[in-house]
C-alpha cells in the first residue's frame, strides 16, 4: 500500500513538473509582455529595458526557466506581472467561487441526470424514456456558450426571475450551474440508462427481489449502487471538461473564479500568474482523479482487498 | 497472457462478429435515430458542399437599411430575409449555411489530423511495448491534466487565425482519446491467435501492423473520430467565442453567435439561430456516432 502511494504521488509531481514547464513553454510563445504593458509611443527604449530587467525578462531563457523551477520547488509562483502581488493568494483567493460553480453544477446534474436515467432504464421504450433519451441528447448538444446567454435572456433580462451576474446568496448561482451542469446531466443520464439495462439483468437483482424487496430498494439498494462505479468514473475523468466549461461559464456570468482569471492573465501574457494558475488546475484534475480511484474502494467491496 | 480488461475488442472473431452484426443492420431495421442521424448531417454536408449556390443572398452583403430586422415571419421582417438580419444588414439564413462550410471543414480536418496521429502513435506504443510506449503514455497522462482549452488559447495566440491553424490547434488537443482506446486495443490483438500464427509463418512486423492490426482497430476508430467531430464543432465556435477563434469577418457558426450575443436583448434571431445551427448538427453527428458505437463496438466508453 505504501509502495503504491509513493508510486502515485512520485507520478502525481512527474506529472505537475511536465504541464508547468508545458504552460512555461508555450506562454513563452505567445509574445512579450512589455509590449502589453508599455505602450510603444510613449515610451523610450531605457523604459522598457529597465521593465524588462525587473520582471527578470532580460535573462536567457534557460535561466529564467531555472529560476521558474527553484521557485516553484519552494513552492513560491512568483509575483504577477499586471498586479506586482505575489500569484498565490490571488489564485487561491479565486479557487473557492470555481469549486463552488463545478461543486454546484454537479450536484444539479447528478440530482436531475440520475433519476432522469433510471426512469428511462425502468421504463425502456416508453413515452417517458424517448423523452429523457432525447433531452440528455440535445443536453450533449448544446454548448455552454450558447445555453448561458439564452438562460440569461429568458430568467434575468425577460422575467428578472434571477440575475444576470455576480456572487453571493443562492440567487446568482442557480443559472452558472444549470449552464455548466447541462452537459454532465445529459451524460450521466444516458450512462445511467445503459448501465441500469445492464445491471437490472443480472442475478444479484434477481435474488435481491425475490427475497422480497420492494422495487424502488431493489433499484436504489442494489442495482444503482453497482451503476454507480461508472458513474464516478464518467466524473473523473471529465473534471478536465468540467474545468473547461467553468472557464466558458464564469466568462459567461462574470464568476470570479479561476476560470476568468486564467484566461485574463494570459491574455494579458501574465506569464507568472497564468503559470501558477495553470498549475493549480492542474493539480486539482490530479487530485479529483486520485480521489475517483480512491472511492472506488468504498463502491465495490472486491477493490478493497485488492 | 489475458487481454487488458479495458479492451473494447470483442475477440475471438470481431471481424465474423461485425460481419454478421452489419447483415443484420439492412436499411430497412435502421433505428429511427440513425436516420435522424443521417437526414441531419446530409442536411449539414449539402449546406457544406452547395451552400454558395443554395444561399438567397451573398453572405457578406451588407445594407444598414435593413439591419437588425426579425425573421419575415414576424411583424417587422423583410420578406426573403427568412431568419432575418444581422447588424449589418446581412441574411443570417444566408451566413448560417456558408458557416457550415467553415465549422464543417475545421472540425473534419481537425478530426482526421487528431485519428491519423494519435491512433498510429496508440496502435505502435500498444503493439511494440517498451520505453516508447511508457513514454507516449506519460504524455497522454500529462495533457489529459492539462486543460485542453487553455492549450488552445495559447496556441491561437502564437499562430495566425487560419482555418487549417484552428484545426492543427484542436488536434494537438484531441488526439490522445484515440492513442489511449488504439493502444489498448493493439494491446489485446497481439495477444490473439491470428497474429502470432502471421508471425510464426514470419510476416514481418510491418505486415502484420499493416494485414493485421491495423484492419481491426478502423471499426473503433471510426466510431471516435464520429463522436469527436461533434465536439470540435462546438470547440471550434468556443475558441470564436473567447476572442482567439477565425477572424471575426469569417462566418463561422462561432463569429455568427459571437455577434448574435452583443445583440441578444433587441434580436434574438441571431444567437438563436446560430446556436441551433451547431445543436443540430452536434446532435445529427452523434446519432450516427452512437449508431456507429451500437453497431461496431458496444463496450466502447469515451
Amino acid at each position: 500500500m505504501a509502495r503504491v502511494l509513493v508510486r502515485r504521488v512520485g507520478g502525481l509531481l512527474l506529472v505537475l513538473l511536465s504541464v508547468s514547464t508545458a504552460a512555461f513553454i508555450v506562454l513563452r510563445l505567445t509574445g512579450d509582455p512589455v509590449q502589453m504593458m508599455l505602450p510603444p509611443e510613449q515610451t523610450t527604449p531605457e523604459q522598457v529595458a529597465r521593465l524588462r530587467h525587473q520582471l527578470g525578462l532580460d535573462q536567457p531563457v534557460w535561466v529564467q526557466y531555472a529560476q521558474f523551477l527553484r521557485s516553484l520547488a519552494s513552492g513560491d509562483l512568483g509575483e504577477s506581472f499586471r498586479y506586482g502581488t505575489p500569484v498565490t493568494p490571488l489564485i487561491l483567493q479565486r479557487v473557492p467561487a470555481t469549486l463552488e460553480l463545478t461543486g454546484a453544477a454537479v450536484a444539479f446534474a447528478v440530482l436531475i441526470g440520475v433519476p432522469l436515467g433510471v426512469v428511462s432504464a425502468v421504463r425502456k421504450n416508453s413515452a417517458t424514456d424517448v423523452l429523457a433519451s432525447g433531452v440528455s441528447f440535445l443536453g450533449v448538444s448544446v454548448p455552454v456558450f450558447w445555453l448561458g446567454p439564452m438562460l440569461i435572456l429568458f430568467f434575468a433580462v425577460r422575467l428578472h426571475w434571477l440575475p444576470t451576474s455576480g456572487i453571493g446568496g443562492w440567487r446568482p448561482i442557480i443559472l452558472p450551474a444549470i449552464t455548466l451542469g447541462m452537459y454532465p446531466l445529459a451524460q450521466f443520464a444516458r450512462l445511467v440508462r445503459s448501465e441500469m439495462l445492464d445491471v437490472l439483468g443480472e442475478d444479484f437483482v434477481r435474488t435481491a427481489r425475490s427475497k422480497g424487496l420492494s422495487e424502488p430498494a431493489v433499484i436504489v439498494r442494489h442495482a444503482l449502487r453497482k451503476a454507480s462505479l461508472s458513474i464516478v468514473t464518467v466524473v473523473g475523468l471529465n473534471v478536465g471538461v468540467l474545468l473547461g466549461g467553468a472557464i466558458l461559464t464564469e466568462t459567461i456570468f462574470a464568476w470570479p473564479g479561476l476560470g476568468r482569471l486564467i484566461v485574463q492573465a494570459i491574455s494579458f501574457r501574465d506569464f507568472p500568474l497564468a503559470e501558477g494558475a495553470v498549475v493549480y488546475i492542474s493539480l486539482i484534475t490530479v487530485l479529483a482523479n486520485f480521489v475517483v480511484d480512491l472511492s472506488y474502494a468504498a463502491l465495490d467491496p472486491r477493490i478493497r482487498s485488492a | 497472457m489475458r487481454p487488458p480488461a479495458e479492451s473494447t475488442i470483442q475477440i475471438p472473431a470481431a471481424a465474423a462478429g461485425l460481419a454478421a452484426r452489419r447483415s443484420r443492420t439492412g436499411w430497412k431495421t435502421l433505428p429511427v435515430r440513425a436516420w435522424l442521424g443521417i437526414f441531419l448531417v446530409g442536411v449539414f454536408l449539402a449546406g457544406a458542399v452547395a451552400g454558395p449556390w443554395l444561399v438567397p443572398h451573398p453572405p457578406q452583403e451588407q445594407e444598414i437599411a435593413r439591419r437588425l430586422r426579425p425573421p419575415a415571419a414576424l411583424a417587422d421582417g423583410v420578406p426573403g430575409y427568412v431568419l432575418g438580419t444581422d447588424q449589418l444588414g446581412r441574411d443570417v439564413l444566408s451566413r448560417i449555411v456558408s458557416g457550415a462550410r467553415i465549422s464543417l471543414s475545421v472540425s473534419g480536418l481537425a478530426t482526421l489530423g487528431a485519428a491519423g496521429v494519435g491512433a498510429l502513435l496508440g496502435m505502435l506504443s500498444g503493439f511494440y511495448g517498451g520505453a516508447v510506449d511508457h513514454l507516449l503514455m506519460r504524455i497522454v497522462e500529462i495533457q489529459m491534466a492539462f486543460p485542453y482549452l487553455l492549450l488552445a488559447i495559447a496556441f491561437m495566440l502564437v499562430v495566425p487565425p487560419t482555418i487549417v491553424n484552428v484545426a492543427i490547434v484542436l488536434a494537438i488537443s484531441g488526439w490522445v482519446v484515440y492513442a489511449r482506446v488504439m493502444r489498448v486495443n493493439a494491446l489485446a490483438l497481439r495477444e490473439q491467435e491470428f497474429v502470432m500464427a502471421a508471425r510464426a509463418v514470419g510476416a514481418p512486423d510491418r505486415r502484420i501492423l499493416m494485414r493485421h492490426v491495423a484492419p481491426n482497430l478502423i471499426p473503433t476508430m471510426l466510431v471516435l473520430a464520429t463522436m469527436q467531430i461533434a465536439q470540435f464543432i462546438i470547440a471550434e465556435s468556443a475558441l470564436s467565442f473567447l476572442g482567439v477563434g477565425l477572424p471575426p469577418s469569417v462566418p463561422s457558426w462561432g463569429n455568427i453567435m459571437n455577434d448574435g450575443r452583443q445583440y441578444l436583448d433587441s434580436a434574438w434571431w441571431i444567437e438563436v439561430f446560430a446556436g441551433l445551427a451547431i445543436i443540430l448538427a452536434t446532435a445529427g453527428v452523434g446519432l450516427l456516432g452512437d449508431w456507429f458505437r451500437d453497431v461496431i463496438d458496444p463496450h466502447l466508453r469515451v
